[in-house]
Order: structure tokens, then C-alpha cells, then sequence
């Protein structure tokens, strides 16, 4: 080594580092297109749409998001209670198979149920005829959508219930026993306190969800904001005008994002800082097992079984249109997979970059991810109708493919940050250390030491981004390139035409696609233990 | 076992001058001077909060100085405004979790740094240094299937395979248990002294620091306050704080006049001693029971195993008394004096004597 008594220039401490400079630009690319969605809302007129129509849009989006908040709180706690805290016949199943509804679009439910329970179907019918009586619902109503929402949406407070339960301390549980609580008691005066934090962190996700949920809607005959956005630029073609109707969403998706936040930090008071134990769960027995066994098929049958077996009843009477569907099929899986690693990639950036640091830049990240996919798109079509006019056309299949690509990691970004920012906990900062020491700069610690222990969590990321795009729809419709058709899109294309057996197919392909990434994220959801 | 080479003695590894870190108002590391020679090893003793660990990040490249500098023979390291980063220091540290890379078995961890090697070469170097910490059976093994001190033993393994200019090591006996600790102390020292490299352990462990180190830097609220061999800082404290940090130790009241200090225990000759008021420092075994003395109540007696431990009074001044083979009767009296070689004063200064030690 040659012998220079003052350290170059070069050597000093550099104030912006590489890693820090790709988190930035990762969280510039999530929130980009909610600037957009700001900028499009004040440019042009808007005023196609009366007044009116926007208060009852954000009314019923309203009263489905209040339906769909409380009973996937009351279902989706219960399911976690039952569990986590008792031992049942099938607990084990239970325990991961509550979480597989998710595999399953919205859509796909609403179709399923809308036929199932039609005024007209065979079922109502045969009912009315045979036994002189008629179910006293429709599935056309905000309580139809609430039901057909929350099949959807439980999973995600399920989840949340479930990490809660199991972190608290057993000691806490077992004092509240010795003190004279009877289970029961000690849910109410115990667990679910110390959970509600959890809750509310779930069934924000929930409610963001039911914000943004298109197909579905739409087909259950309501309009919402989200159903607005989408038609204020696909009836009136005013970007403005969805820009407008965008923005109390935006709002919305940002108070919910705080109570999610808030919800998360309440953690602070669960069991993490004792030593963890296993609950003493005791044995349900007779009717109390039945009917624990009941509700938690109840949960999975209507989220999964009975609307999935529906469809494929139904389709299996019609010759599928092979080519179409098989091309929407590649699509699919080629936006799915393009958009998970280069959502991972990005969030991976984010959650190296930003770590340690509650930047502005992770919350703007984070409100991509409460903000509805029709919302991300409408942010992008500004900047897409300049790259349009620069690039030849709307036609331009390059650009469409990359906007959507874009739509899909800034709006799924926060999504799989989480997940890689607790793998990455598993690095201690005296592992970074350590791997600097021993000559590895930043980056090759990264990709030596942070990335290998955490790839697990990279994989869990980059799933739920599959299966997040997989079943994406609005997003979607509004940005591909011109006749570029994902299974969402010709499900919900079959569903618009009244063709609903040919709608089944495309929805059952992206459950079976969807199931085995599921299936691999509920395994591992029900083997985690915290501190594990 | 001689370690002195006076040849590498001269030129230091690494040296600290006046290094400064500040937060906020306060100076966690205060104008701090220490020098690392290749070969020895110094331990760094403090209670808990003093600065020790800022002291590893601030040589560690991990934080900036605020003032002074840190260096080896060839460059600067660290000055204000300045700062080699981590990777290009060539500072080896062994931390008090071990940090092993949980997702690379104990070769590789042990190669890491090692990059620029060819691969045969990596592996046969990594492997020679894991034979000699006797892991050599173990190179295949995952950190979650090592005990406490095999990981440990890989850590440093890991820390010394670039060669390192000097080895920082935090509280690295703190994990394992007491049976084992003497053991791989002993293992863990042949290792760092066959390579030649300058270590600083930190620790809280006054007996630990004693026994491993060729030096003691003792420090208190950022400031190294004595440093120099085991011996020396316990023979010959520079104040209270110091002294204190070395192990319990009694305060009586002296006052010097005329080369002869009137304590509780006696008049005792203070050669070279300040005039004025003084601590008399005397360790609870350094306490000699005879037939002559100063007179001392027994108060209370408890058995501590290797001794007992006493409490005592001499002229209304409470003192801790340790013997062996006799045990003081509570309730009667004992005569007290002081070998010539156990006597010494520190200054009076504002650190306030706690009359129960």
C-alpha cells in the first residue's frame, strides 16, 4: 500500500450513497402518478358529471365500505380467535385454508352469487315452484355487494387477528384466568384490546380494498367513486373528470392508511418483549366443536368453494373460446411475473434505501397501496398521453405494457416493501457491519449479505405482487395497449356481455393460477411463530 | 511468555489523538488518546454508557470524529470532516452478537473477506484459520448449529482473514458461561497473539481486562482516565474513578503534611505526595488482621466462599474487610494495618467517596 499521509477528497464521507439514491427514485416512481392524479384534477374542465352523481357514487362507496368494514371485522376476528385459541376438529386445515379465498378476484365472487341467487336462476326458481318460497335477498343491493366484498376481504383481517393472537404474551392471557376471567372474558377484557390495533390495521386493507374494488361492483348494478373514475374516462374520455371523482378516494385511502400506520405501532404493547410460548389451547368438544368447525367452513366455502365450484359448474356445459382465453392466459402470466420482479426489485431498493428511516418517501409508497388501481391509472394517463403523442399513437404496445407495468409496482410497492423490510430485520446492523469490515462495500453487502438472508421475504413479496396483478381489472382496462386482453379483462368483457359461463373460465384460470402462490403464502402464514 | 517486540513497539498500529464525538451538548467521547501496538492487546474497561462503543464506531469508520484524528502509520482514517468508510479501513471487529451471516456455513463466513482470492486459495486460508481456533471439524457447519463460543471463535476467524491492521472485539467473553469462558479465553488469546495484530478489547469485566490485557484503558464519561499496565492501574490509581473501576474499594479520609499522611488507620509515609487533603485507597484484601494496627469494630460477617467478608469501623470511618482463614467474631474487634506496597492516595477530588464500599 503506498504510504500518503491525507486521504484523498475521494474518501469522504459521502452524504447520498447508491442505495439511498435507488430508495429515493423507487418511492419517486410510487408517487409520480398520485402527482399526476393531483395535476389532472386541477387542469381542463371536468363537469360532465352532475354534482349529484358524485354525492351518490360516494355514498354508496361509503355505506359498502362501513358493510363490508364491520362484518370482516366480526368474521374475520372470529375465525382468528377460534384458531388460534381453541383446538377443533381440522383446526390445522383451518388455520391456513381461511386464507386461500384470497386467490379468488372479487369478480369472480360477484359473478358466481349474482347467478347463483338470479331471480330468474334455476335455484330461486326451483325454490318458488317446488316449495312456494322465495330467499328474501338479492344479490343487486349494497348488502348483496357487502356479502359478495367481504367473501373477498376477510382473509385480510383474518391475517392481521391472527399475527395479533399469536404474538400476545400467554402469560398476560393465563393472569387474566388466574384472576377469575372465563374464556370468554378474557377475549373481551384482554385479547381484544391488546388486538385492537391489528383490527384496525386489517380492516383498513379491507375497506381500501372495497374502495378500490371494480369489476365486481359495477356488476352487482352500483356505482361508486371507483365505477366513476373508470367510466368518467372510458364514456366521457375525461381524464380530468376521473381525476376529480379520483380524489376523495385519495383522501380516503390516505385517512386509512394513517389508521393502518397507527395500527401498526400499537404493536407496541403485544407480547414480543417476553419470551414467547406456545398458548395452552384447550379442546372444544360437541356442540361448541361443531359449530367452530361450522363457521370456519362456512368462511371458506363462501370465499372459496361454493362461488368457484358455481363457476365451474356452469362452465363446464360450454366449449371455452381456447384461443382467446389461452392468449389472455399468456398475457396474464407474463404482466404477473414482469410486474412482480420489477416491483420486488424496486421495493427491494426502497426498503435498502429507506431502512431505519421513517422517510416520507416509504409513506409515499404506502399510499400507492391504499390508493384504488383505477386512481394510479388515471394519475398515469397524463404523462401517457404525452408519451403517446411523442411515441406514434395510442397503438404503441411498448409504452402501454410499460405504463401498466408502472401502474402495477407503484400501486403494489408497499405491498411487498413490508414483507422484504421484516425479512431484512433478520440482518442485524452489526451483520452490515461486520460485512463492511471485512472490505464489502454497500453494495456488495447488499447482494452477499442482505438480499441471501433475506430472499425468503423477497419470494413472499414478489407472490402477493402476482396475485395482486393476476386479478387486477381497472388499472388494467384503462391503460393496455389496444387489444391486449389479461383473464381479468375478458372475464369481465364475457360478464358485460351477459355471457356468463364463458366468464367462469377465464375467473377459474386465474384462481388456479393464483392458488398455488396462496397456497405457499398460507402455509408459511400458519408456520410463522413471532421470533421465529 | 515474553510478547515485547520492541521493533513493532515504536510504531503503533493505530493511534487515536484527541478524538471527539459529540451529541447534542454532550461529548460521549472526550479528547481521547490511545495508541494500539501490533502484538498487544488493550483493553478498554468502562461501566456501561462511558463511551465504549462509540469508541468501536468511531474507529470503525461508523461515525464521524468531531475533533482529533485516527490513524495508522500510512493514512488517516478519521479527522473532522473525514472519513475512510468501513471497507477500506482494514480494521477487523468481532461483535458481542457475533454477526455471523446466518445464511453462509462457517467457511464461508470465515472467507467473506476474501473476495479477491482465488477460490481454492480462499478456502485453504479459511480453512487453516478455523484448524487453528479447532474448528476445523466444523467448516461446514451453519452458525444456528455452532454453541456460543464455536461462533465466536468463527467470528474472530472471520475478522482476521484479511489480515487486519488492528482487531476491535466488544464484550466478546460476555455470552458464554462461566465454565467455558476460561477455557476459550485462553484458546481465543493464542489465536490473536500468533497473529500479531493489534487488539482492543472492550469490556466491563474489571477481572477480565486485567487478565488479558498487556494494557488497561480505563474510561468514565468519554475521557480515558488512566491507562497503562494491570498492574499499574491497581497499584497506582490516578483518581477514585479509576480506582473504583478496577474493583471495590475502601475511602478513608487522609490529610499529608510533611511527606506523612494521618489516616483512621494510622500514620502512614506519603513520599511524594501533595500536601493537603487525600484519599486513602485500601482494597477490602488488602486489609491486613494482626496483632497490631488501628482498633476496628466487627459489625456484620458474611461468608462469600473463597473469604469472608466484613463489615467494620475504624475511628467512626465504615470499611468492607475480606480475609481468608479467619473469621472475624461480629460484635468484637480486630487490628487492621496496611503492607507499605498497598498504600495509596488519590486527590480529593469532586467525585464523592461512597463510605458503604
Amino acid at each position: 500500500m503506498i504510504a500518503s499521509p491525507v486521504a484523498e477528497p475521494a474518501l469522504r464521507r459521502r452524504s447520498l450513497s447508491w442505495l439511498k439514491g435507488l430508495g429515493i427514485a423507487a418511492a419517486v416512481v410510487a408517487a409520480a402518478p398520485l402527482l399526476g392524479v393531483l395535476a389532472a384534477a386541477l387542469s381542463g374542465p371536468g363537469a360532465e358529471m352532475a354534482g349529484r352523481d358524485i354525492a351518490r357514487y360516494a355514498a354508496t362507496s361509503a355505506w359498502l365500505a362501513l358493510l363490508v368494514g364491520l362484518v370482516t371485522a366480526a368474521t374475520g376476528t372470529l375465525a382468528a380467535w377460534l384458531t388460534v385459541m381453541y383446538r377443533f376438529p381440522g383446526r390445522r386445515f383451518f388455520t391456513w385454508a381461511l386464507v386461500l379465498p384470497l386467490a379468488v378476484p372479487a369478480f369472480a365472487l360477484a359473478y358466481a352469487y349474482a347467478d347463483l341467487f338470479d331471480v330468474a336462476g334455476a335455484l330461486r326458481t326451483g325454490l318458488r315452484t317446488n316449495y312456494g318460497f322465495d330467499l328474501p335477498f338479492e344479490m343487486r343491493t349494497i348488502g348483496g355487494a357487502a356479502f359478495v366484498l367481504s367473501c373477498a376481504f376477510y382473509p385480510y383481517v383474518y391475517l392481521a387477528m391472527r399475527t395479533a393472537f399469536i404474538s400476545q404474551s400467554a402469560s398476560a392471557l393465563e393472569a387474566a384466568r388466574m384472576l377469575g376471567c372465563s374464556p370468554g372474558k378474557v377475549f373481551f377484557r384482554v385479547a381484544f384490546p391488546l388486538a385492537r390495533p391489528a383490527l384496525a390495521a386489517g380492516v383498513a386493507l379491507a375497506v381500501m380494498e372495497t374502495l378500490a374494488a371494480y369489476g365486481a361492483v359495477p356488476f352487482l348494478a352500483l356505482q361508486t367513486l371507483t365505477t366513476g373514475v373508470v367510466r368518467a374516462w372510458s364514456v366521457f374520455g375525461s381524464t380530468a373528470g376521473a381525476a376529480r371523482l379520483a380524489l376523495p378516494l385519495l383522501a380516503a385511502a390516505a385517512v386509512l392508511l394513517w389508521i393502518e400506520r397507527r395500527g401498526r405501532s400499537g404493536r407496541s404493547h403485544d407480547g414480543r418483549g417476553s419470551a414467547w410460548r406456545p398458548l395452552a389451547a384447550p379442546r372444544l368438544t360437541g356442540a361448541r366443536a361443531a359449530l367452530a368447525v361450522a363457521f370456519c367452513l362456512f368462511l371458506l366455502t363462501a370465499g372459496l368453494l361454493l362461488p368457484a365450484g358455481w363457476l365451474l359448474w356452469g362452465s363446464l356445459d360450454i366449449t371455452p373460446e381456447w384461443p382467446r382465453l389461452l392468449r389472455a392466459a399468456r398475457h396474464s402470466l407474463t404482466l404477473a411475473v414482469a410486474g412482480a420482479l420489477l416491483t420486488v426489485a424496486l421495493a427491494t431498493f426502497l426498503a435498502l434505501g429507506t431502512r431505519g428511516e421513517r422517510s416520507l418517501a416509504g409513506r409515499f409508497a404506502s399510499l400507492g397501496y391504499a390508493t384504488p388501481g383505477a386512481v394510479m391509472a388515471v394519475g398515469l394517463l397524463a404523462p401517457a398521453s404525452i408519451l403517446w403523442q411523442l411515441f406514434g399513437g395510442t397503438g404503441n404496445f411498448a409504452i402501454g405494457i410499460g405504463l401498466l407495468l408502472y401502474a402495477y409496482a407503484a400501486r403494489l410497492m408497499a405491498a411487498a416493501v413490508e414483507p422484504i423490510e421484516a425479512g431484512l430485520t433478520r440482518v442485524t446492523p452489526t451483520m452490515v457491519w461486520a460485512s463492511r469490515s471485512l472490505g464489502a462495500g454497500e453494495m456488495r453487502t447488499a447482494f452477499k449479505v442482505q438480499l441471501p438472508v433475506a430472499r425468503g421475504a423477497l419470494l413472499t413479496g414478489g407472490l402477493i405482487v402476482f396475485i395482486d396483478i393476476l386479478k387486477e381489472l381497472p388499472a388494467t382496462l384503462i391503460l393496455r395497449p389496444f387489444n391486449f386482453d389479461t383473464l381479468a379483462v375478458i372475464a369481465n368483457n364475457y360478464a358485460l356481455d351477459e355471457r356468463l359461463p364463458q366468464a367462469g373460465w377465464p375467473s377459474l384460470l386465474i384462481v388456479a393460477m393464483a392458488l398455488p402462490g396462496v397456497l405457499w403464502l398460507s402455509r408459511e402464514i400458519a408456520a410463522s411463530r413471532p421470533g421465529a | 511468555m515474553s510478547m515485547t517486540q520492541p521493533s513493532a513497539m515504536s510504531l503503533p498500529a493505530m493511534s487515536l489523538h484527541g478524538v471527539t464525538r459529540i451529541y447534542g451538548a454532550r461529548r460521549a467521547v472526550d479528547s481521547v488518546s490511545l495508541e494500539l501496538a501490533p502484538g498487544r492487546i488493550t483493553c478498554l474497561l468502562g461501566p456501561s454508557g462511558c463511551g465504549k462503543s462509540t469508541m468501536l464506531r468511531l474507529i470503525g469508520g461508523l461515525e464521524p470524529v468531531d475533533e482529533g484524528e485516527i490513524r495508522t502509520p500510512e493514512r488517516l482514517l478519521s479527522a473532522p470532516g473525514m472519513q475512510v468508510p468501513p471497507e477500506q479501513r482494514n480494521i477487523g471487529i468481532v461483535f458481542q452478537d457475533y454477526a455471523l451471516f446466518p445464511h453462509l456455513n462457517a467457511l464461508d463466513n470465515v472467507a467473506f473477506g476474501l473476495g479477491n482470492l482465488p477460490r481454492q486459495q480462499r478456502e485453504a486460508r479459511a480453512l487453516a484459520l478455523l484448524e487453528k481456533s479447532r474448528l476445523g471439524d466444523r467448516a461446514r457447519a451453519f452458525p444456528h448449529m455452532l454453541s456460543g463460543g464455536e461462533q465466536q471463535r468463527v467470528a474472530i476467524a472471520r475478522a482476521l482473514a484479511c489480515g487486519p491492521s488492528a482487531l476491535l472485539l466488544d464484550e466478546p467473553f460476555s455470552g458464554l458461561d462461566g465454565a467455558l469462558k476460561a477455557d476459550i479465553r485462553r484458546l481465543v488469546l493464542s489465536v490473536l497473539r500468533e497473529q500479531n495484530v493489534a487488539v482492543l478489547i472492550v469490556t466491563h469485566d474489571p477481572e477480565e481486562a486485567m487478565l488479558i490485557g498487556d494494557q488497561l484503558a480505563l474510561m468514565t464519561s468519554g475521557r480515558i482516565v488512566q491507562s497503562g499496565t494491570a498492574e499499574e492501574c491497581y497499584r497506582r490509581p490516578a483518581s477514585l474513578a479509576a480506582a473504583r473501576l478496577l474493583g471495590q474499594v475502601n475511602t478513608l479520609p487522609a490529610v499529608i503534611k510533611n511527606e506523612q499522611a494521618q489516616t483512621p488507620l494510622g500514620t502512614y509515609p506519603a513520599a511524594g505526595q501533595p500536601e493537603g487533603e487525600a484519599w486513602l485507597l485500601v482494597r477490602p484484601d488488602e486489609l491486613v488482621v494482626g496483632p497490631d494496627g488501628a482498633e476496628a469494630q466487627v459489625a456484620d460477617v458474611r461468608f462469600g466462599g473463597s473469604a469472608w467478608e466484613a463489615t467494620v469501623t475504624v475511628n467512626g470511618q465504615p470499611l468492607t474487610l475480606r480475609t481468608r482463614g479467619f473469621r472475624p467474631e461480629p460484635g468484637g474487634t480486630v487490628r487492621l494495618g496496611l503492607k507499605p506496597e498497598d498504600i495509596k492516595f488519590v486527590p480529593m477530588d469532586a467525585s464523592l467517596p461512597d463510605p458503604m464500599v
